[in-house]
Order: structure tokens, then C-alpha cells, then sequence
């Protein structure tokens, strides 16, 4: 009798014991199952997060080109036009004056004229930076050399090399290219106090790899995940990145500036 | 039977051997690490005294309540890094309470096991484990949850005191009124004690991968 409720307790206490280890195993599973859920959940809303981010950035980037097109057409169009009859009719106005013996006002004409020429320069270059025209023609190396050729500083070598044949990429990724390029290249000379800016496009069969340096001050390039980016160049960058869906590569030298970065193009 | 029930008793008091080594190789070993390892030193070292005192018929019972103790203490430790001292109220209550409940033991009966103590551990630690898989469930560190060395600890905690609680609640009533369950008791107790073991194993051979 004594055996039998000896053997009742044992299998109570078994039972028990075995109902706590069930309630643990399921309570585990269930742990396990519910945060991987949650973590799924989250990291697709972080996607879709990060999508509307870019189609914002996209959306930003494509207006202010679609602004600088419209600026670039009316300076080319109106401003530089109606400059340029200005010189016709003040050289026409020149030598009438001059047939007719009135040379006194040479001196001022010339400088007008020079003050005109001066300013057609300026609105052409104007319009050219705003809408590089030389991408169509000349292509994006061709168009980032013209535009380090514009760049005369004393003391400072820009150098720039392009290797591989050029790819057929789109007007997009041209663009974007070029004014990430040219964003560096304008901090480099307002911030870097370099003396040497090297360039080099290297095209691969649907990549370019894209490898900006100066011996400048040293200056590692933020990345798109740090909190505190200031700086709108350095905002606008990561938008073209982004747009471009560039990757960044670790930079070589501990010293001045390094930028790579590579496109892939189909 | 009774040889099976010693085999038992010595993989058991082994068991620590595989957490302690792995643990031996780890580097920069952070505090939980050390906690951990300092717990599984103190198991082979409770059993081997309880072991000889038995021999020997000295009552030992008492140092099994106080590396329970010792053990429960070392385990909310832990648990307070792993909640970021988010509970510190709690951990601290439960603790003092644990330490209140062995002094009290020690005073009606040093040679009794102290029912009321484990069984009070038990509970507390069953809610500390169910509060930390609360607070991972709102923090979310990681998508390889089973990468976390705290998981497998919790896990070990979980396993140990939700499988013994009941052991430790009828183990005063064998103990007095039916002394040859005795054994039986410590082989369920010695099951646990290698399952808990290995778990705390798996913590420390996290830890190691994880700073490999």
C-alpha cells in the first residue's frame, strides 16, 4: 500500500515536473517564433522607410535639375541673346560714330564692349554649369575634364584619368556622376587646401568605378548612416549615391581625401 | 538501480567541466562571463563537499542551501546586466528576500533542506526569465537571438528552476516521512542539474564564438 502511494507521488511529481518543462519549451518557442516575427515586421517597414526616402530624394534631385534646365534655357535663350545684340548694335553705333568723325567716345565704347563681352562669358558659363551640355557631346569623361580645365588656381594640379571604354550609360547616371565630381571638387577647393586633385574613371564592363583623392587636409567622407551629416554638398551627395545606387568604397590613405565609389550601369 | 543513480550523480558533478573549459578560452571575458564561470566552479565544488560529508555522515544539506542561494544570486547578477539594471528594484527585492528566507532556514534547522527557500527562487527566477524575454521582445537587439549568450542562460535558468520547483516543494515532505525517495529525488534533481549545465555551456561557447 505504502509502495503504491509511494509510486502515485513519483508519478505526480513526474507529471508535474514534465507539465513545467512542456509550459518552458512552449514558452520558448513561442519567444522565438514572436521575435523573429516582430524583427521581420520591423526591418520591412524600415524598407519601405528607406524607399519612400529615396523616391523623396529622387523626387528633390529631379526638380532642381528640371529648375536648373529652365534657369540655363532662359539665361542661353533671353539674357544671353539680347546681350549679344547689345555688342552688335553698340559696335554698329562704334563705327558710325567713328565714320563720322567722332572719336571721342572710343575709349568708352571699348570699355562698354568689354563690360558686355564680359558678361556674355559670364552668362555662358553660368548656363554651362547649371546644364553641363558637354555630357551629350563629349561624354561624362570628356565633359569632367572640360570642367577641371575651367579650374585655374596657382599652386593647385588637378589631374584626370579615365581608363576602360566608356559604357552606355544613361543621361541620369551621367549627370549624377558629374555633379557628385563637381560638388567634390568645390568643397576640395574651399575646404581641403590641397595642391594636388587627382580624377580617375575606370570603366568596366557594367561598372565604373569612380576615384576622386587630394593631399589636403584629412577628411573622411561621412557616411549615409551617420546621425549628424552637416553640410548640405555632403547631403546632396549621399542623394546621388543613393539614386545611383553607388556603393562607397573604404578609403585607402589615412591622409588628405579619398572618395571611390563604383555604379553599376546595364 | 543505486549504480545508476551514482553514474548519475557523477556526470552531474561533472558536468560544469565542458562550460568551465570553454569558458577557459575565452578572452577579455565580460562580467557575466566571470559570474558564470564562478557559478559552475561553485557547483563542482558543492558537490564534491556535499559527496564527502555524506561519506562521512555529516549532515549536508546546508551546503546545498547555501550554494542555492549562492546560485540564485549569481543568476540575478546576470540577469541585472542582461535587463541594463532596468528592474533594479525587483532583482534587488528578490535578493534580499532569498537572503532573508536562508538566514531564517538557518535558524529552525541548519541540517533541514530549506523547502521554502528554493521553492521561493524558483518563483523568482521563472519571473525574472519571463521579464527579460519581455524586455527582448520590446527591445529586439538582434534577428540571431540564439547568437546571444543571455538567451542560452536564461534558457538554462528556465529549464533548472521551472523542472525543480516541484521537487524542492515535496522534498522536505520525502525527506522526513520517507527517506529512500531520497535518491530518487536527487537523480530527477541531477537530470536537471546536466541539462542546466550544458545550457550554461552553450552561453559561454557563444560567448566565445562571438569574440572569435
Amino acid at each position: 500500500m505504502a509502495e503504491s502511494a509511494q509510486s502515485h507521488l513519483i508519478w505526480m511529481l513526474i507529471s508535474a515536473t514534465a507539465g513545467m518543462l512542456i509550459l518552458v519549451v512552449g514558452a520558448v518557442s513561442f519567444f522565438f517564433s514572436y521575435q523573429s516575427r516582430l524583427l521581420r515586421e520591423r526591418m520591412k517597414n524600415k524598407k519601405i522607410e528607406l524607399y519612400y526616402h529615396r523616391a523623396m530624394v529622387d523626387a528633390i534631385i529631379n526638380s532642381q535639375e528640371s529648375e536648373r534646365k529652365k534657369i540655363a534655357a532662359n539665361i542661353h535663350d533671353n539674357l544671353s541673346g539680347s546681350l549679344f545684340m547689345t555688342q552688335l548694335n553698340i559696335l554698329d553705333l562704334k563705327e558710325s560714330l567713328s565714320l563720322h568723325g567722332i572719336f571721342d567716345f572710343e575709349v568708352k565704347f571699348e570699355n562698354a564692349l568689354k563690360l558686355l563681352e564680359y558678361s556674355i562669358d559670364s552668362a555662358k558659363q553660368i548656363a554651362w554649369d547649371l546644364v553641363p551640355v558637354s555630357l551629350a557631346i563629349t561624354g561624362l569623361g570628356g565633359s569632367i575634364r572640360d570642367y577641371c580645365g575651367r579650374i585655374k588656381i596657382t599652386g593647385l594640379k588637378i589631374s584626370f584619368s579615365e581608363s576602360g571604354i566608356s559604357g552606355d550609360v544613361s543621361d541620369n547616371v551621367q549627370l549624377n556622376v558629374y555633379r557628385i565630381v563637381q560638388e567634390l571638387l568645390s568643397n576640395s577647393l574651399k575646404h581641403s587646401g590641397a595642391t594636388q586633385i587627382s580624377i580617375k574613371l575606370s570603366w568596366y564592363p557594367s561598372m565604373l568605378i569612380v576615384d576622386y583623392s587630394n593631399n589636403g587636409i584629412h577628411f573622411v567622407f561621412p557616411s549615409s548612416t551617420t546621425s549628424d551629416i552637416k553640410g548640405l554638398g555632403v547631403l546632396n551627395i549621399h542623394g546621388r549615391l543613393s539614386i545611383l545606387d553607388a556603393s562607397v568604397i573604404d578609403p585607402k590613405t589615412e591622409s588628405g581625401f579619398n572618395f571611390t565609389f563604383k555604379v553599376r550601369y546595364e | 538501480m543505486d549504480n545508476n543513480i551514482f553514474v548519475l550523480a557523477i556526470v552531474s558533478a561533472l558536468s560544469p567541466i565542458i562550460g568551465l573549459t570553454i569558458g577557459l578560452f575565452i578572452r577579455n571575458r565580460t562580467r557575466s562571463v566571470k559570474f558564470l564561470m564562478t557559478l559552475l566552479f561553485l557547483t563542482i565544488i558543492a558537490d564534491i563537499l556535499m559527496y564527502v560529508l555524506g561519506r562521512k555522515s555529516i549532515p549536508n544539506l546546508f551546503i546545498g542551501n547555501i550554494f542555492l542561494l549562492a546560485q540564485f544570486l549569481i543568476l540575478m547578477s546576470i540577469f541585472y546586466d542582461a535587463l541594463k539594471k532596468k528592474h533594479k528594484k525587483l532583482i534587488l527585492m528578490v535578493s534580499i528576500a532569498a537572503i532573508t528566507l536562508k538566514i531564517y532556514g538557518s535558524i529552525i534547522g541548519l541540517s533541514d533542506h530549506n523547502s521554502l527557500l528554493s521553492t521561493f527562487t524558483s518563483i523568482s527566477a521563472l519571473i525574472v526569465c519571463m521579464l527579460y524575454f519581455y524586455r527582448t521582445l520590446q527591445d529586439l537587439p538582434t534577428m540571431e537571438i540564439h547568437k546571444d549568450p543571455t538567451i542560452w542562460i536564461v534558457i538554462a535558468a528556465l529549464v533548472y528552476y521551472s523542472g525543480t520547483i516541484f521537487l524542492f516543494i515535496v522534498s522536505n515532505y520525502f525527506l522526513k516521512f520517507d527517506v529512500s525517495m531520497h535518491a530518487v529525488l536527487w537523480a530527477f534533481h541531477n537530470v536537471l542539474n546536466i541539462v542546466k549545465n550544458i545550457l550554461f555551456a552553450t552561453a559561454l561557447w557563444r560567448s566565445l564564438l562571438n569574440r572569435i
